[in-house]
C-alpha cells in the first residue's frame, strides 16, 4: 500500500488475531461446495474462494458476469469461479501454503466475512518474513451482528421501546426465575447461542461486543479492562447461559427452524448472537441462507427479531481482496478487477440486497429485505464499536479459554469391523487409525475442567456369555484427570464385529441425561462408519424410533435437561441420513466425514461445540 | 557558476514549459502530450482519491496514483521520480510545498474544480445535529463535544448513539487536507490564524479529540456514514463527495468560515503540463464546481497548511 498510515491500527490489531487464525482450521458448513462451473476454456480464470454464508450469492454472480458483456473485451474473455472456504481456514491456508490438490485452486479473489481476516493474513505472512498479500479493498457487503430473538421474546423484555443490549441478556441469565420474571414461566430459563470465536466472525464479534459492555466502552478496550473482575464476571455470567458452541451460526438457525415448525422456538434458545443477514434468511423461511435443490421458503411460524445492541456492534464487512501473491498475474488480477467491477455495479448490488446484506455501494438505497417485515431495521445500528488492539484480541480469547462454559462429553466410538477398512491409501491407515489420532488429537482442545468419557460399541462385547453392545472405557471425568489414560485406551482400540449404532447410542445418551449437569454444556460425540447392524434386522424401526422419541422429548421440554448429540459420519458407508436425524432430535449438528482423510479437521470443528 | 548555469536553464524550461503549454492549449488550457522534455507519454501523479477522475485521461498519459501526502514527502525530499511532469492535487497540498520546498513546483496551474468542505450528517441524525450546534458554528460545536454521550448531549434523547464520534477525510489524502483546514477554521472562527496563535495549544486539545475516531485514516468517512452507519454522528468531507451519499440518508450542514476543497493540475520542475480536461469532466459530472483563477489563492497562511498537517500526523500517531 503507498498509503501506510491508513492501515496503522489494523496492522497493529492484527498480530493477536494471528492467533485466531493458527486455531481456525475447521471449515464452516458449506466449505468446498461445487458451484456448477462449466470449463473455462480459453479464458482467464478468476478464482474466488469466499465465506460460506455468500457462496449462493456470489456462485449466481459470478456465473452471470461469465455470460456478460463484462467478461469479454475483444476477443478475450473472463471465466470467474467461485468456491467456499471459511475465513479463518481460508486465512490459514494462504499463510501456510494453499495445496490445489485437496483444496481446489488458489484464489485470485479472497473474500473472508471480515477485513479483519486479511489483517489476520498479512500478519501472519510478514510474520514468516513474507510479503503481505492483501491491500487496498472493495467491501462488497456489509452486515452488523445483532443478537437474534423470537418475537415475543423480544417483546417481553420491552421491545422495540426498550434499548436492549448484553446488560439485559446478562441480568436475564443470571434470573433464577428465568423467563418467569418476565411473565413467561413456561418459556424456562434462558439460553443463549453464541459460536466459538476461534472459528466464527460472529463468535468473535459477540465477544469482543461482551467485553466493550462490560466496559460500558464503546473504544479502547483494553488490558487493563479485560483483567477487572467484573469483566471477567460478566463473561461467565453470559457464557453460564450459553446452549453449545459451534463453527457456525447456521448449526443454530437450522436447529432453532426446526423448532419452531415443531411449534415450540422458546425450548432450544432464547437468543443467539448472529448477523443481521440470517434473521432475514430465517424470517424467509430459508435459515441457513441456501436453498437446496427441491426447497422452497417456508415462514417460520414465529419470526426473530433482530436486537442492536444499545452497547454498540461490529460489521462483517466483506472485503474482495484480489490477492497479491505470485501465482496471481496481471491478466487475473486485471480479469479480478473488473469482477469486482461488474459486482459493484447497482444492478448488482440489488442482488446483494436481495440476499439479505447491505450493498457495499451507497449508491444502492437500502430497502427490502432489510425493513421491519423481516425483523430487522435499516437505520440501525446506532453506535458500532472499535475492533480492539491485537494483545487485546489475544487476552480476549485466552481469557474466553477459561470463562467459556465448561463440557461434559461422552465419545462414543464404533469399533466395528469395518473401521478395519482402509481409511487412506497412501498411508495404508484404516479408518479406525485415522479416527483414534483425530480423537487423541482433540483430547487436546478439551479445557482440564471440561468431563470426558469414553465408550466404543460393536457387537459382542465383553464375556461371550453375556455379549454387550457398547461398553464404558473411561467413565466420565475431569479430563485433566484422565486425559492420558483416555489417549491410551483410544491407541488400544481394534475393529471388532457388529454396528449396534442405535442400542449404543440411546444408551450413552441416556446415560448423559441420567448424569445430567446444568452448569455445563451435556453431549455426545459419536462416531459412526457404517449403518445399524446387531444381527436383528427386524427391530430396527423400533431401536430408531425409540431413541428419537427419547432424544426429542429430552430436547423440547421447557424445563429440558438437554443433552446434545454431534455424530460424525465417518467414511463413505456410514449412515449420514440417520446420523442427521439423530443430531436434529437432540438440537445439535451432524458433520461429513466421508472422506476419512478429513477426519482430524472434522473433528476440530466437533470439538469447537464446547 | 554551475549553480548559475542550473538556476538559468530552470528558467529556461520553465519558460519554455510555458511557451509550449500556452501554444497547445485550447480555449481552457488544456495541452497536449510528450513530457519530461523528451518524446514518450506525459507522466501525471494522481492523488489517490482523485483517482476516478484520473483514470478518465486518455492516451498519451501515464496516470500513477499515489497518496498525496506521499507525493508531497516525495517532493519535499528529492526522490520523486525525475519524469513526472505534472500532479493533480489540491491547492492545499500547494500550500504545504510553497512552505516545505518553495521551488520544487512549477507556477504552471491549472485549477480544475472546486467543491466547499462540509459537515456531514449520518442518517437520521442532521436535526439533532443542528438544534446541538444551533448559534454556533458546526465544527466548533462538534469539536467541543466529541467524545462525549448523546445521553448527555441536547435533551438527552438520542442516548442510543452512545459518544459523539466525528469522522475526518484522511488529511493525507488531497481532499482531506482542506477538510482539515476547514474543521480548523471553524474552532478560530477564521482563516487568517496562525500557528503560534496563542489559542493554538487549545487547538491541540480540540483536534486531540476530534481526530481520534478517524486517526487510522479514513479516505472516505461520509461513505462511512452512509456504509457504516454508527460509526460516526458526522464526518467532515467536501460536498461533492457527501452529497453522493443522500440516497443512504447523509446530509450536510456549511460551517459558517467556508473553505473550499480546489483541484489543479500543478506542474513538476521539467514537466509540462497534460491536457487533463477529462478529469476535470469526470468532477464536473460528480457534483463538484468549476475552478477559476480565483480559487487557486492560498487558504491559510503561509506555513500554516503544513503545520496543520504536522499536528493532525502528531496527534493521531
Amino acid at each position: 500500500m503507498n498509503h501506510p498510515r491508513s492501515a496503522r491500527r489494523p496492522l497493529v490489531a492484527l498480530v493477536a488475531l494471528a492467533l485466531l487464525a493458527v486455531a481456525c482450521s475447521a471449515q464452516e458448513a458449506g466449505d468446498d461446495e461445487e458451484g456448477g462451473f462449466g470449463d473455462p476454456g480459453d479464458c482467464t480464470v478468476a478464482d474466488l474462494s469466499v465465506s460460506p454464508e455468500k457462496i449462493d450469492l456470489l456462485t449466481r454472480l459470478a456465473m452471470d458476469f461469465n455470460e456478460s458483456d463484462d467478461a469479454r473485451r475483444g476477443d478475450d474473455c473472463i471465466f470467474a469461479r467461485v468456491q467456499s472456504k471459511s475465513s479463518g481456514a481460508a486465512a490459514q491456508l494462504l499463510a501456510s501454503g494453499w495445496d490445489e490438490a485437496t483444496e481446489g485452486p488458489r484464489p485470485v479473489i479472497w473474500s473472508p466475512a471480515a477485513s479483519t481476516w486479511g489483517t489476520v493474513l498479512d500478519q501472519r505472512l510478514t510474520s514468516q518474513g513474507a510479503a503481505p498479500m492483501t491491500g487496498d479493498f472493495v467491501s462488497f457487503q456489509l452486515t452488523p451482528l445483532v443478537i437474534a430473538m423470537p418475537r415475543p421474546m423480544a417483546e417481553a423484555l420491552g421491545w422495540p421501546d426498550e434499548q436492549l443490549g448484553f446488560a439485559d441478556i446478562l441480568a436475564l441469565s443470571q434470573d433464577p426465575a428465568g423467563w418467569a420474571a418476565y411473565g413467561h414461566p413456561e418459556w424456562g430459563e434462558f439460553r443463549l447461542g453464541k459460536t466459538n470465536p476461534n472459528f466464527s466472525t460472529s463468535g468473535l464479534s459477540a465477544l469482543i461486543a461482551q467485553a466493550y459492555a462490560a466496559n460500558g466502552k464503546t473504544a479502547g478496550l483494553s488490558v487493563e479492562d479485560l483483567a477487572k473482575p467484573t469483566t471477567d464476571d460478566f463473561a461467565r455470567q453470559i457464557e453460564s447461559a450459553v446452549v453449545h458452541y459451534g463453527d457456525t451460526t447456521l448449526t443454530f438457525m437450522n436447529n432453532w427452524f426446526r423448532a419452531d415448525q415443531r411449534g415450540n422456538p422458546f425450548g432450544y434458545v432464547s437468543a443467539v448472537a448472529v448477523e443481521e443477514k440470517s434473521v432475514i434468511d430465517y424470517n424467509s423461511g430459508n435459515p441457513d441462507g441456501v436453498l437446496q435443490e427441491g426447497e422452497e421458503p417456508r415462514a417460520p411460524r414465529i419470526p426473530l427479531v433482530a436486537i442492536y445492541p444499545e452497547e454498540g456492534t461490529l460489521y462483517s464487512d466483506n472485503p474482495l481482496f484480489v490477492l497479491d501473491a505470485e501465482w496471481v498475474d496481471d491478466a487475473e488480477a486485471a480479469a479480478a478487477e473488473r469482477f469486482i467491477d461488474y459486482v459493484g455495479q447497482p444492478e448488482n448490488q440489488e442482488k446483494v440486497l436481495r440476499f439479505g446484506f447491505r450493498p457495499g455501494n451507497p449508491d444502492v438505497a437500502i430497502g427490502a429485505p432489510i425493513d421491519a417485515s423481516n425483523g430487522v431495521d435499516p437505520d440501525q445500528p446506532q453506535t458500532l464499536l472499535e475492533v480492539p488492539e491485537p494483545e487485546v484480541l489475544t487476552q480476549l480469547l485466552d481469557r474466553w479459554e477459561d470463562q467459556r462454559k465448561p463440557a461434559r462429553v461422552l465419545l462414543l466410538v464404533d469399533v466395528s469391523g469395518s473401521m478395519g477398512e482402509d481409511g487412506d491409501a497412501d498411508t495404508g491407515a484404516t479408518k479406525l487409525d485415522l479416527a483414534k489420532q483425530a480423537t487423541i488429537t482433540a483430547l487436546d482442545d478439551f479445557n482440564d475442567d471440561d468431563e470426558v468419557g469414553l465408550w466404543v460399541f460393536t457387537t459382542d462385547l465383553g464375556d461371550s456369555s453375556d455379549p454387550q453392545e457398547y461398553l464404558e472405557l473411561i467413565p466420565t471425568g475431569r479430563i485433566g484427570d484422565v486425559r492420558e489414560q483416555l489417549k491410551t485406551r483410544i491407541r488400544d482400540l481394534v475393529p471388532l464385529n457388529g454396528t449396534p449404532l442405535y442400542a449404543a447410542t440411546e444408551a450413552a445418551y441416556r446415560n448423559q441425561v441420567d448424569q445430567f449437569d446444568p452448569t455445563r454444556i451435556n453431549a455426545v460425540v459419536l462416531l459412526s462408519d457404517g449403518v445399524n447392524d446387531d444381527g436383528e434386522p427386524d427391530n430396527d424401526r423400533e431401536e430408531l424410533d425409540s431413541l428419537l422419541a427419547a432424544v426429542t422429548a429430552d430436547s423440547e421440554g421447557q424445563q429440558s435437561q438437554a443433552v446434545r448429540v454431534f455424530p460424525i459420519s465417518y467414511g463413505a458407508d456410514a449412515d449420514l441420513a440417520t446420523l442427521r436425524r439423530i443430531a436434529e432430535a437432540s438440537q445439535g449438528a451432524v458433520y461429513d466425514s466421508s472422506d476419512p482423510r478429513s477426519i482430524t479437521k472434522v473433528f476440530v470443528a466437533v470439538v469447537s461445540n464446547f | 557558476m554551475r549553480r548559475v548555469l542550473a538556476v538559468f536553464g530552470a528558467v529556461a524550461m520553465v519558460t519554455a514549459a510555458v511557451v509550449i503549454r500556452q501554444a497547445l492549449d485550447g480555449d481552457d488550457g488544456g495541452g497536449g502530450g510528450g513530457g519530461g522534455g523528451g518524446g514518450g507519454d506525459t507522466v501525471l501523479v494522481c492523488a489517490e482519491d482523485l483517482r476516478d477522475a484520473c483514470n478518465a485521461l486518455g492516451d498519451g498519459i501515464e496516470v500513477r496514483v499515489q497518496a498525496a501526502a506521499d507525493t508531497a514527502a516525495a517532493i519535499d525530499d528529492g526522490t520523486l521520480e525525475d519524469d513526472v511532469d505534472a500532479w493533480i492535487t489540491t491547492t492545499a497540498w500547494i500550500e504545504v510545498l510553497t512552505s516545505r520546498a518553495p521551488d520544487a513546483l512549477t507556477e504552471d496551474v491549472r485549477p480544475l474544480a472546486t467543491s466547499p468542505a462540509v459537515v456531514a450528517t449520518a442518517p437520521n441524525r442532521f436535526e439533532a445535529i443542528e438544534s446541538l450546534c444551533s448559534g454556533e458554528d458546526v465544527w466548533s460545536c462538534l469539536g467541543g463535544k466529541a467524545g462525549e454521550d448523546w445521553g448527555d448531549l441536547g435533551d438527552g434523547s438520542n442516548s442510543e448513539w452512545r459518544e459523539l464520534k466525528v469522522g475526518l477525510t484522511d488529511p493525507d489524502s488531497a481532499v482531506g487536507l482542506s477538510v482539515l483546514a476547514s474543521a480548523s477554521a471553524g474552532f478560530f472562527g477564521n482563516t487568517t490564524f496562525a500557528a503560534n496563535d496563542p489559542a493554538f495549544g487549545e487547538f491541540e486539545g480540540w483536534l486531540t479529540t476530534l481526530a481520534e475516531p478517524s486517526a487510522g485514516g479514513d479516505p472516505d468517512p461520509s461513505r462511512t456514514l452512509a456504509t457504516r452507519p454508527g460509526t460516526y454522528s458526522a464526518a467532515g468531507a467536501v460536498a461533492a463527495v457527501a452529497d453522493r451519499f443522500a440516497e443512504r440518508g447523509v446530509e450536510s450542514i456549511e460551517p459558517d468560515t467556508v473553505v473550499a476543497a480546489t483541484v489543479v493540475v500543478v506542474g513538476l520542475d521539467g514537466g509540462r503540463l497534460p491536457d487533463v480536461d477529462a478529469a476535470r469532466d469526470v468532477l464536473l459530472d460528480a457534483g463538484w464546481s468549476r475552478a477559476s483563477e480565483e480559487d487557486l489563492a492560498p487558504t491559510l497562511k503561509p506555513g500554516v497548511m503544513a503545520a496543520l498537517h504536522s499536528l493532525w500526523r502528531a496527534v493521531t500517531s
